[in-house]
Protein backbone atom coordinates (compact mmCIF):
# COMPACT_ATOMS: atom_id res chain seq x y z
CA UNK A 1 0.00 0.00 0.00
CA UNK A 2 2.68 2.31 1.16
CA UNK A 3 4.12 1.35 -2.42
CA UNK A 4 1.40 2.46 -4.30
CA UNK A 5 1.26 5.82 -2.21
CA UNK A 6 5.50 6.19 -3.22
CA UNK A 7 4.45 5.80 -6.30
CA UNK A 8 1.46 8.24 -7.14
CA UNK A 9 3.69 11.16 -5.17
CA UNK A 10 6.55 10.36 -6.98
CA UNK A 11 4.49 11.00 -10.36
CA UNK A 12 2.92 14.12 -8.71
CA UNK A 13 4.38 16.88 -10.98
CA UNK A 14 2.44 14.30 -13.87
CA UNK A 15 -0.98 14.25 -12.30
CA UNK A 16 -1.24 17.63 -10.54
CA UNK A 17 -1.32 19.70 -13.23
CA UNK A 18 -4.16 18.68 -15.40
CA UNK A 19 -6.46 18.60 -12.13
CA UNK A 20 -5.68 22.30 -10.69
CA UNK A 21 -5.96 22.87 -14.66
CA UNK A 22 -9.67 21.29 -14.84
CA UNK A 23 -10.41 22.81 -11.84
CA UNK A 24 -9.53 26.12 -12.77
CA UNK A 25 -11.73 25.45 -16.80
CA UNK A 26 -14.75 24.33 -14.76
CA UNK A 27 -14.75 27.70 -12.91
CA UNK A 28 -14.22 29.30 -15.55
CA UNK A 29 -16.62 27.60 -17.81
CA UNK A 30 -19.45 27.79 -14.70
CA UNK A 31 -18.85 31.59 -14.71
CA UNK A 32 -18.97 31.88 -18.37
CA UNK A 33 -22.15 29.64 -18.36
CA UNK A 34 -24.17 33.16 -17.22
CA UNK A 35 -23.85 34.96 -20.61
CA UNK A 36 -27.28 34.94 -21.96
CA UNK A 37 -28.19 33.09 -25.05
CA UNK A 38 -29.51 35.91 -27.77
CA UNK A 39 -30.86 32.68 -29.54
CA UNK A 40 -32.18 30.06 -27.21
CA UNK A 41 -33.21 27.94 -30.82
CA UNK A 42 -32.90 28.11 -34.59
CA UNK A 43 -35.37 27.55 -36.99
CA UNK A 44 -33.91 25.47 -40.15
CA UNK A 45 -36.45 26.12 -42.85
CA UNK A 46 -34.49 24.74 -45.52
CA UNK B 1 29.76 1.50 -16.36
CA UNK B 2 27.35 -0.92 -15.37
CA UNK B 3 25.94 0.51 -12.56
CA UNK B 4 25.91 3.81 -14.10
CA UNK B 5 23.69 2.10 -16.79
CA UNK B 6 21.54 0.73 -14.20
CA UNK B 7 20.95 4.13 -12.78
CA UNK B 8 20.40 5.78 -15.80
CA UNK B 9 17.93 3.19 -17.36
CA UNK B 10 15.18 3.92 -13.83
CA UNK B 11 15.75 7.39 -15.00
CA UNK B 12 14.51 7.38 -18.58
CA UNK B 13 11.70 4.72 -17.56
CA UNK B 14 10.23 7.23 -15.15
CA UNK B 15 10.41 10.06 -17.79
CA UNK B 16 8.49 7.64 -19.95
CA UNK B 17 5.71 6.69 -17.33
CA UNK B 18 6.02 10.62 -15.97
CA UNK B 19 4.59 11.60 -20.02
CA UNK B 20 2.36 8.76 -20.10
CA UNK B 21 0.53 9.41 -17.03
CA UNK B 22 0.35 13.54 -17.93
CA UNK B 23 -1.27 12.52 -21.16
CA UNK B 24 -3.62 10.16 -19.47
CA UNK B 25 -4.24 12.35 -17.01
CA UNK B 26 -5.18 15.19 -19.47
CA UNK B 27 -7.38 13.31 -21.20
CA UNK B 28 -9.30 11.87 -18.01
CA UNK B 29 -9.89 15.71 -16.89
CA UNK B 30 -10.69 16.53 -20.29
CA UNK B 31 -13.24 13.82 -19.82
CA UNK B 32 -13.94 15.05 -16.40
CA UNK B 33 -14.32 18.20 -17.12
CA UNK B 34 -16.95 17.55 -19.75
CA UNK B 35 -19.35 15.01 -17.32
CA UNK B 36 -18.76 17.70 -14.27
CA UNK B 37 -19.96 20.55 -16.43
CA UNK B 38 -23.12 18.34 -17.40
CA UNK B 39 -23.60 17.56 -13.78
CA UNK B 40 -23.70 21.20 -12.83
CA UNK B 41 -26.48 21.71 -15.53
CA UNK B 42 -28.87 18.71 -14.81
CA UNK B 43 -28.06 17.35 -18.36
CA UNK B 44 -27.23 13.84 -19.07
CA UNK B 45 -23.86 12.80 -17.75
CA UNK B 46 -22.28 10.29 -20.93
CA UNK B 47 -24.94 10.92 -23.46
CA UNK B 48 -22.96 10.98 -26.70
CA UNK B 49 -25.29 13.68 -28.38
CA UNK B 50 -24.99 15.82 -31.11
CA UNK B 51 -25.70 18.83 -28.94
CA UNK B 52 -25.25 21.87 -31.53
CA UNK B 53 -28.17 19.67 -33.81
CA UNK B 54 -30.59 19.55 -30.82
CA UNK B 55 -30.19 23.82 -30.88
CA UNK B 56 -31.80 23.82 -34.62
CA UNK B 57 -35.58 23.23 -34.83
CA UNK B 58 -36.38 21.55 -37.97
CA UNK B 59 -39.42 21.84 -39.69
CA UNK B 60 -39.98 18.58 -41.39
CA UNK B 61 -39.18 18.48 -45.34
CA UNK B 62 -38.44 22.23 -45.67
CA UNK B 63 -38.44 22.28 -49.22
CA UNK B 64 -41.03 24.52 -49.00
CA UNK B 65 -39.27 27.64 -49.13
CA UNK B 66 -38.21 29.58 -51.59
CA UNK B 67 -35.61 32.59 -52.19
CA UNK B 68 -37.33 36.01 -52.18
CA UNK B 69 -35.34 39.12 -53.34
CA UNK B 70 -37.54 41.10 -51.12
CA UNK B 71 -38.01 38.72 -47.94
CA UNK B 72 -35.37 36.67 -48.11
CA UNK B 73 -36.97 33.66 -48.37
CA UNK B 74 -40.99 32.89 -48.54
CA UNK B 75 -42.83 29.97 -48.97
CA UNK B 76 -43.52 28.22 -52.28
CA UNK B 77 -46.90 29.35 -53.79
CA UNK B 78 -49.51 26.24 -53.82
CA UNK B 79 -47.23 23.84 -52.53
CA UNK B 80 -48.65 20.92 -51.49
CA UNK B 81 -48.03 17.88 -48.87
CA UNK B 82 -50.03 15.62 -46.30
CA UNK B 83 -49.34 18.64 -43.62
CA UNK B 84 -48.54 21.49 -45.26
CA UNK B 85 -50.18 23.12 -47.93
CA UNK B 86 -50.00 27.13 -49.14
CA UNK B 87 -51.85 29.26 -51.81
CA UNK B 88 -51.42 32.50 -53.52
CA UNK B 89 -48.14 34.53 -51.69
CA UNK B 90 -46.70 31.49 -49.46
CA UNK B 91 -50.19 31.67 -47.23
CA UNK B 92 -50.33 29.07 -45.35
CA UNK B 93 -53.63 27.03 -45.56
CA UNK B 94 -55.74 26.98 -42.31
CA UNK B 95 -57.85 24.01 -43.94
CA UNK B 96 -57.87 22.17 -47.00
CA UNK B 97 -60.87 23.81 -48.65
CA UNK B 98 -58.74 27.20 -48.61
CA UNK B 99 -58.17 28.08 -52.52
CA UNK B 100 -57.46 31.97 -52.28
CA UNK B 101 -56.52 35.18 -50.06
CA UNK B 102 -59.83 36.01 -47.79
CA UNK B 103 -59.89 39.63 -47.51
CA UNK B 104 -61.58 41.44 -44.76
CA UNK B 105 -60.61 39.68 -41.75
CA UNK B 106 -57.38 38.59 -39.81
CA UNK B 107 -53.65 38.85 -41.65
CA UNK B 108 -51.29 37.28 -39.13
CA UNK B 109 -47.20 37.67 -40.46
CA UNK B 110 -44.55 36.25 -37.80
CA UNK B 111 -42.30 33.48 -37.52
CA UNK B 112 -42.64 29.67 -37.08
CA UNK B 113 -44.38 29.81 -34.08
CA UNK B 114 -47.13 31.71 -35.79
CA UNK B 115 -46.48 29.66 -39.26
CA UNK B 116 -47.25 26.66 -37.00
CA UNK B 117 -43.65 25.15 -37.42
CA UNK B 118 -43.79 21.16 -36.74
CA UNK B 119 -47.92 21.14 -37.02
CA UNK B 120 -50.16 20.47 -39.40
CA UNK B 121 -52.16 23.35 -41.49
CA UNK B 122 -55.54 23.05 -39.48
CA UNK B 123 -53.00 22.93 -35.73
CA UNK B 124 -51.68 26.36 -36.40
CA UNK B 125 -53.10 28.87 -34.02
CA UNK B 126 -54.04 31.23 -36.98
CA UNK B 127 -55.93 28.31 -37.75
CA UNK B 128 -57.39 27.39 -34.82
CA UNK B 129 -58.06 31.21 -34.35
CA UNK B 130 -60.13 31.26 -37.30
CA UNK B 131 -62.17 27.97 -35.73
CA UNK B 132 -62.97 30.14 -32.20
CA UNK B 133 -63.48 33.27 -34.15
CA UNK B 134 -65.40 32.33 -37.57
CA UNK B 135 -63.84 34.87 -39.24
CA UNK B 136 -61.35 34.45 -42.10
CA UNK B 137 -57.95 34.24 -40.70
CA UNK B 138 -54.53 34.79 -43.02
CA UNK B 139 -51.68 32.66 -42.06
CA UNK B 140 -48.60 34.50 -43.69
CA UNK B 141 -45.81 33.94 -41.35
CA UNK B 142 -42.92 32.24 -42.68
CA UNK B 143 -40.02 30.59 -40.32
CA UNK B 144 -36.97 32.33 -39.43
CA UNK B 145 -38.73 35.64 -40.22
CA UNK B 146 -36.88 38.78 -38.26
CA UNK B 147 -39.38 41.80 -37.51
CA UNK B 148 -37.81 43.52 -40.51
CA UNK B 149 -39.20 40.50 -42.90
CA UNK B 150 -42.42 40.82 -41.31
CA UNK B 151 -42.95 44.01 -41.48
CA UNK B 152 -41.86 44.28 -45.24
CA UNK B 153 -43.93 41.20 -45.69
CA UNK B 154 -47.28 43.04 -43.90
CA UNK B 155 -46.81 45.81 -46.31
CA UNK B 156 -46.81 43.32 -49.36
CA UNK B 157 -49.85 41.69 -47.91
CA UNK B 158 -52.11 44.91 -46.84
CA UNK B 159 -53.34 45.92 -50.16
CA UNK B 160 -53.76 42.05 -51.29
CA UNK B 161 -55.79 41.00 -48.32
CA UNK B 162 -56.92 44.20 -47.08
CA UNK B 163 -57.67 42.96 -42.83
CA UNK B 164 -59.19 44.70 -40.12
CA UNK B 165 -56.61 43.19 -37.55
CA UNK B 166 -52.79 42.96 -38.61
CA UNK B 167 -51.53 40.31 -35.95
CA UNK B 168 -47.63 40.59 -35.91
CA UNK B 169 -46.30 37.38 -33.96
CA UNK B 170 -42.78 37.42 -32.59
CA UNK B 171 -40.97 34.64 -30.50
CA UNK B 172 -37.55 35.03 -32.16
CA UNK B 173 -38.21 37.75 -34.60
CA UNK B 174 -36.43 40.61 -32.52
CA UNK B 175 -33.58 38.69 -31.97
CA UNK B 176 -33.20 38.60 -35.81
CA UNK B 177 -33.09 41.94 -36.79
CA UNK B 178 -29.26 42.51 -36.27
CA UNK B 179 -28.43 39.66 -38.74
CA UNK B 180 -27.99 40.18 -41.90
CA UNK B 181 -28.38 36.27 -42.70
CA UNK B 182 -30.21 33.89 -40.83
CA UNK B 183 -29.43 30.93 -42.32
CA UNK B 184 -30.42 32.81 -45.59
CA UNK B 185 -29.35 35.97 -46.35
CA UNK B 186 -32.23 38.86 -45.07
CA UNK B 187 -33.08 41.74 -45.41
CA UNK B 188 -31.90 43.79 -42.22
CA UNK B 189 -32.39 47.91 -41.41
CA UNK B 190 -30.48 50.51 -39.46
CA UNK B 191 -31.38 53.44 -37.97
CA UNK B 192 -29.74 56.87 -39.43
CA UNK B 193 -30.96 59.59 -37.07
CA UNK B 194 -33.80 57.89 -36.07
CA UNK B 195 -35.04 57.03 -39.42
CA UNK B 196 -35.23 53.22 -40.79
CA UNK B 197 -32.44 52.39 -43.70
CA UNK B 198 -33.10 49.33 -45.45
CA UNK B 199 -30.05 47.26 -46.32
CA UNK B 200 -29.59 44.19 -48.59
CA UNK B 201 -32.12 44.74 -50.41
CA UNK B 202 -32.65 42.94 -53.53
CA UNK B 203 -31.80 40.39 -50.97
CA UNK B 204 -28.68 38.35 -52.72
CA UNK B 205 -29.67 34.60 -53.15
CA UNK B 206 -27.69 31.92 -50.54
CA UNK B 207 -24.52 30.66 -51.30
CA UNK B 208 -22.00 28.22 -50.11
CA UNK B 209 -19.39 28.35 -48.54
CA UNK B 210 -16.54 25.75 -47.49
CA UNK B 211 -15.40 25.50 -44.12
CA UNK B 212 -12.35 23.80 -42.94
CA UNK B 213 -12.97 23.56 -39.48
CA UNK B 214 -16.68 21.72 -40.57
CA UNK B 215 -15.67 18.61 -39.44
CA UNK B 216 -13.59 19.99 -35.91
CA UNK B 217 -16.82 21.44 -35.30
CA UNK B 218 -18.87 18.43 -35.95
CA UNK B 219 -16.75 16.18 -33.61
CA UNK B 220 -16.99 19.32 -30.95
CA UNK B 221 -20.08 19.43 -31.27
CA UNK B 222 -20.89 16.47 -29.16
CA UNK B 223 -18.99 18.65 -26.02
CA UNK B 224 -22.46 19.43 -24.33
CA UNK B 225 -19.55 22.00 -22.46
CA UNK B 226 -17.89 23.67 -25.86
CA UNK B 227 -21.45 23.77 -27.41
CA UNK B 228 -22.92 25.65 -24.45
CA UNK B 229 -19.96 28.08 -24.47
CA UNK B 230 -20.44 28.52 -28.62
CA UNK B 231 -24.07 29.14 -28.35
CA UNK B 232 -23.97 31.90 -25.93
CA UNK B 233 -20.56 33.55 -27.29
CA UNK B 234 -20.28 32.93 -31.00
CA UNK B 235 -23.29 31.61 -32.16
CA UNK B 236 -22.55 32.74 -35.85
CA UNK B 237 -19.68 30.82 -36.37
CA UNK B 238 -21.54 27.75 -34.23
CA UNK B 239 -24.53 27.41 -36.63
CA UNK B 240 -23.07 28.65 -39.82
CA UNK B 241 -22.52 25.54 -42.37
CA UNK B 242 -21.46 25.70 -45.76
CA UNK B 243 -24.81 26.38 -47.21
CA UNK B 244 -26.62 28.42 -44.19
CA UNK B 245 -24.73 31.24 -42.89
CA UNK B 246 -25.05 32.91 -39.93
CA UNK B 247 -23.98 36.94 -39.92
CA UNK B 248 -24.74 39.46 -37.32
CA UNK B 249 -24.93 43.32 -37.86
CA UNK B 250 -24.11 45.98 -35.70
CA UNK B 251 -27.44 48.23 -34.42
CA UNK B 252 -29.64 48.01 -31.30
CA UNK B 253 -32.28 45.57 -31.48
CA UNK B 254 -34.77 47.33 -29.10
CA UNK B 255 -34.42 50.43 -30.89
CA UNK B 256 -34.68 49.44 -34.67
CA UNK B 257 -37.70 46.72 -33.18
CA UNK B 258 -39.43 49.99 -31.93
CA UNK B 259 -39.10 51.88 -35.40
CA UNK B 260 -40.16 48.98 -37.44
CA UNK B 261 -43.33 48.15 -34.83
CA UNK B 262 -44.09 52.49 -35.84
CA UNK B 263 -43.73 51.37 -39.68
CA UNK B 264 -45.98 48.71 -39.05
CA UNK B 265 -48.73 50.61 -37.21
CA UNK B 266 -48.56 53.35 -39.69
CA UNK B 267 -48.85 51.06 -42.60
CA UNK B 268 -51.45 49.35 -41.20
CA UNK B 269 -53.62 52.36 -40.11
CA UNK B 270 -53.21 53.96 -43.33
CA UNK B 271 -55.40 51.03 -44.11
CA UNK B 272 -57.35 50.62 -41.43
CA UNK B 273 -56.28 47.80 -40.35
CA UNK B 274 -55.81 47.66 -36.43
CA UNK B 275 -52.50 46.17 -35.39
CA UNK B 276 -52.03 44.14 -32.17
CA UNK B 277 -48.76 42.40 -31.66
CA UNK B 278 -48.57 38.84 -30.29
CA UNK B 279 -45.62 38.35 -28.05
CA UNK B 280 -44.78 34.16 -27.81
CA UNK B 281 -41.55 32.72 -26.02
CA UNK B 282 -39.88 29.70 -26.12
CA UNK B 283 -40.30 26.80 -23.85
CA UNK B 284 -37.62 27.71 -21.48
CA UNK B 285 -37.91 30.85 -21.41
CA UNK B 286 -41.51 30.94 -20.44
CA UNK B 287 -40.14 28.83 -17.42
CA UNK B 288 -37.72 31.67 -16.32
CA UNK B 289 -38.66 35.33 -15.08
CA UNK B 290 -39.95 37.34 -18.35
CA UNK B 291 -37.20 38.89 -20.04
CA UNK B 292 -36.43 42.33 -20.22
CA UNK B 293 -36.28 42.24 -24.18
CA UNK B 294 -39.75 41.70 -24.29
CA UNK B 295 -40.86 44.47 -21.78
CA UNK B 296 -38.82 46.76 -23.59
CA UNK B 297 -40.43 45.81 -26.79
CA UNK B 298 -44.10 45.68 -25.23
CA UNK B 299 -43.56 49.20 -23.81
CA UNK B 300 -42.94 50.85 -27.13
CA UNK B 301 -45.40 48.73 -28.98
CA UNK B 302 -48.21 50.17 -26.33
CA UNK B 303 -46.43 53.93 -26.94
CA UNK B 304 -46.84 53.95 -31.06
CA UNK B 305 -50.71 52.14 -29.88
CA UNK B 306 -50.47 48.50 -31.03
CA UNK B 307 -51.87 46.42 -28.26
CA UNK B 308 -49.84 43.86 -27.03
CA UNK B 309 -51.17 40.28 -26.53
CA UNK B 310 -48.00 37.99 -24.40
CA UNK B 311 -48.84 34.41 -23.65
CA UNK B 312 -45.89 34.71 -20.95
CA UNK B 313 -48.24 34.72 -18.23
CA UNK B 314 -50.58 32.42 -19.16
CA UNK B 315 -47.90 29.72 -19.76
CA UNK B 316 -45.58 30.52 -16.90
CA UNK B 317 -48.34 30.17 -14.76
CA UNK B 318 -49.33 26.57 -16.28
CA UNK B 319 -45.30 25.74 -15.52
CA UNK B 320 -46.25 24.61 -12.04
CA UNK B 321 -48.01 21.59 -13.55
CA UNK B 322 -44.85 20.06 -15.51
CA UNK B 323 -47.21 17.58 -17.66
CA UNK B 324 -49.40 20.16 -18.54
CA UNK B 325 -46.92 22.36 -19.26
CA UNK B 326 -44.60 19.75 -21.53
CA UNK B 327 -47.87 19.09 -23.42
CA UNK B 328 -47.67 22.70 -24.89
CA UNK B 329 -44.52 21.70 -26.69
CA UNK B 330 -43.36 20.02 -29.06
CA UNK B 331 -40.06 18.24 -27.56
CA UNK B 332 -37.00 16.75 -28.24
CA UNK B 333 -35.54 13.32 -27.06
CA UNK B 334 -33.66 14.86 -24.27
CA UNK B 335 -36.85 16.90 -23.37
CA UNK B 336 -35.94 20.06 -24.72
CA UNK B 337 -38.88 22.31 -25.81
CA UNK B 338 -39.33 23.18 -29.53
CA UNK B 339 -42.55 24.88 -31.22
CA UNK B 340 -45.72 24.32 -29.89
CA UNK B 341 -47.90 21.53 -30.32
CA UNK B 342 -51.75 21.64 -31.23
CA UNK B 343 -52.63 21.97 -28.00
CA UNK B 344 -50.22 24.79 -27.33
CA UNK B 345 -51.31 26.41 -30.19
CA UNK B 346 -55.13 26.33 -28.81
CA UNK B 347 -54.35 27.62 -26.19
CA UNK B 348 -52.32 30.84 -27.79
CA UNK B 349 -55.64 30.95 -30.44
CA UNK B 350 -57.75 30.67 -27.14
CA UNK B 351 -55.95 34.16 -25.97
CA UNK B 352 -55.89 36.19 -28.45
CA UNK B 353 -58.93 35.63 -28.80
CA UNK B 354 -60.10 36.23 -25.76
CA UNK B 355 -57.75 39.47 -25.54
CA UNK B 356 -58.77 40.63 -28.84
CA UNK B 357 -63.09 40.67 -28.01
CA UNK B 358 -62.17 41.74 -24.71
CA UNK B 359 -60.07 44.85 -25.75
CA UNK B 360 -63.01 45.35 -27.82
CA UNK B 361 -60.55 45.21 -31.58
CA UNK B 362 -63.00 43.22 -33.20
CA UNK B 363 -66.14 44.92 -32.73
CA UNK B 364 -63.93 48.59 -33.58
CA UNK B 365 -62.03 47.40 -36.76
CA UNK B 366 -65.58 46.01 -37.86
CA UNK B 367 -64.39 42.64 -38.51
CA UNK B 368 -67.12 41.59 -35.82
CA UNK B 369 -70.60 42.76 -34.64
CA UNK B 370 -71.68 43.44 -31.50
Amino acid sequence: MSKIIKMIAAYRSAWLPPIIVMIIAFAIAIFLSHGRIELPFLYRFT
Amino acid sequence: MDLQRNKMHPSRRQKLVGRLVLLLMSCACLVGLEIAYRAWNGAPLLALTDWRSRRILEFEAAPFVEHDRLLGWKHQDHFTTSYFNTIDFGIRKNRPGDQSVRPGGILVVGDSFASGGDVKDGETWPAQLEQILNIPVINAAVGGYGLDSITLRIEQLLPISRPKVVLVGTAQAIDLVVYSSAGWPKPYFTLENDRLVEHNIPVPEPASYEHWFGTLKQIASHSYLINDLMVRYAPTVWFSESDKQWRKVKGDKIKISCALLNRIKNASSQSNAKTVLVMQHGGADNLGNEMEDQLLIARCAQEVGIDVIDEYKTIHAIATNPTAFNELYIRGAAGDYGHMSPKGNRLIAEIVAKELRHSGSLVRSGVESR
